[in-house]
């Protein structure tokens, strides 16, 4: 007993010193750097550099642009991979050639970025397909697919990515909620197949991922590989954005690059706070 | 109101169901006893909708019903896992098939506080699902399938993971409500003393048929049914202890 609760102790130990402290110095530090307390330009406390961000509308920016490709690629796959696993009913990873599912995940996102890259850009692959098809007369006529202003192939990576990942997930936790047989009772109770959907599946399925869904649009939020490839300069992805100021020659975007840091740790605390505290959250 | 005709059912090479025939009236309960695997099963599925029968028929109230899907056949079949909808509480676990039916709001509480109430479970209509005991949750599952006034409920073994108190406590409870509302089921069990205990009528699946019984007492003098035995075996308990008893 004693020894199991000494290894208890230990372990939690080792979880705090090698995770959350690291990051909540990172998070201290950034917060100091932003407000001129630590860092090469440290001159006392200052609040201009939040001002500035906040004044130049940089931060929401940033903020608004990322959320909307997390919300889209997040949207589009856990949709799409739904819908897939309801038609396989459960049963999507039993069937011949299921294991390429796994492809997508296995291979680096920056990979992945470079063929999209390779597959979508005004010289790539469908590009070459459209012109020796005749459907466009020169590549300057083929759409912006990559490096454009929605971020259209910085989706298409992110949803294969999460479709992959959302597919595996959805199946497994349909086979393991048994929902298969709840839909069953539902009908047998007089529900047709819609309600039953409406009524059993959704919730049943939303509540059960609703933690993964959030986990893995916090990933897509911060990403960098991919919209470092496939995204411009304006308007810009967080990570990319937050290395392009701590790399420039001018040092005063340093503190702004850290004040985005530590809004965006702040919006990662409050979410894991808030999924903790949801029914069928994190525990 | 139910009668069965001719059923069969097949899985790969096993016959499963042969010709099975069977009838019940309105409002009787049929225990049905055998060994695993001995079809019980297949046949309340078959009868509910969820699994398609190789051949034969099924008349309810003296209409066929194997072509229709199973929300529309009035017959609820209620498994040995009360499979409630987890994320629902009690009350609108219980009113879920009123909800479906779009029945009105306040129709909808009458009947759902009215059934908890007759079940017991009137203080516990806000708990979620996994905040019950085994035996609360057969309760509510058992009042969902009854707010919907079935023709026909079909139970397979819905007391086999209950404790042998609750187990009892349950039976009562279930007879006494069957009885009030005229409810006609067919009850699956591998339990004797369940069987004889619920049952109007008992009956035994056997190679893929069902052998009725008009009596209890036919029931009890089949060796086949292995009731003499467990009474003979009960017997000699008594009658060992007895004589203990006189020899102290």
């Amino acid at each position: 007993m004693k020894i199991r609760y000494l290894h208890r102790k230990a372990g939690l130990t080792l979880h705090v010193l090698l995770t959350l402290l690291p990051l909540a110095a990172g998070a201290v530090y950034a917060l100091l750097y932003s407000v001129g307390l630590a860092g090469s330009l440290a001159a006392g406390f200052t609040l201009r550099y939040w001002e500035s961000l906040v004044s130049r509308g940089t931060l929401w920016q940033t903020f608004a642009y990322s959320a909307y490709i997390m919300g889209v690629s997040i949207v589009l796959s856990y949709a799409s991979a739904l819908a897939m696993v309801i038609s396989a009913r459960g049963r999507l990873m039993e069937r011949k050639g299921s294991r390429i599912f796994y492809l997508p995940l296995a291979m680096p996102a920056l990979v992945l970025a470079f063929f999209a890259f390779r597959f979508l850009s005004g010289g790539g692959w469908l590009a070459s397909l459209a012109f020796g098809s005749g459907l466009i007369a020169s590549p300057q006529e083929f759409p912006e697919l990559v490096n454009d202003p929605y971020g259209l192939g910085i989706i298409f990576v992110h949803f294969l990515l999460a479709f992959a990942f959302f597919s595996i997930y959805l199946d497994r936790v349909y086979a393991n909620e048994r929902i298969e047989e709840q839909v069953q009772s539902a009908q047998l109770l007089g529900a047709g197949y819609r309600q039953s959907l409406r009524r059993v599946v959704w919730p049943m399925i939303l509540r059960k991922t609703w933690p993964a869904i959030s986990l893995y649009g916090l990933f897509v939020f911060g990403s960098y590989e991919v919209p470092l490839l496939l995204g411009r300069s304006t308007p810009e992805m967080l990570s990319v954005r937050i290395v392009r100021m701590l790399s420039r020659f001018n040092l005063d975007d340093r503190p702004e690059a850290f004040a985005i840091v530590f809004a965006y740790m702040m919006l990662t605390v409050l979410l894991v706070f808030l999924l903790r505290k949801s029914k069928g959250g994190l525990r | 109101m139910l009668k069965v005709i001719k059923l069969n059912k097949s899985y790969g090479k096993e016959r499963v169901l042969r010709d099975l025939s069977f009838s019940l009236r309105e409002g009787d309960i049929l225990s049905i006893l055998g060994r695993s695997g001995s079809g019980k099963t297949t046949l309340l599925k078959i009868l509910a909708g969820l699994k398609e029968p190789d051949g034969g028929e099924v008349l309810l109230r003296g209409q066929p019903v194997l072509h229709l899907p199973p929300q529309k056949r009035g017959m609820v079949y209620l498994y040995q896992e009360t499979l409630l909808f987890p994320h629902l509480n009690v009350f609108e676990n219980m009113a879920f098939g009123l909800r479906v039916r779009k029945i009105p709001g306040s129709e909808i509480r009458k009947r759902t506080e009215q059934l908890l109430h007759e079940l017991g479970m009137a203080g516990h209509s806000a708990k979620m699902p996994e905040q019950l005991s085994g035996g609360q949750q057969q309760r509510v599952a058992f009042g969902r399938a009854l707010i919907i006034n079935p023709s026909l409920l079909l139970l397979d073994e819905p007391f086999g993971k209950l404790d042998s108190r609750t187990r009892e406590e349950m039976q009562e409870l279930f007879l006494r409500i069957c009885r009030e509302h005229r409810i006609s089921v067919l009850f699956v069990t591998h339990d004797l003393k369940e069987a004889l205990c619920m049952g109007d009528r008992i009956a035994r699946m056997e190679q893929g048929q069902l052998k009725m019984y008009a009596k209890r007492s036919d029931f009890i003098r089949d060796a086949a049914t292995g009731a003499k035995k467990e009474m003979d075996f009960w017997t000699g308990i008594r009658e060992e202890s007895k004589m203990k008893n006189n020899e102290q």
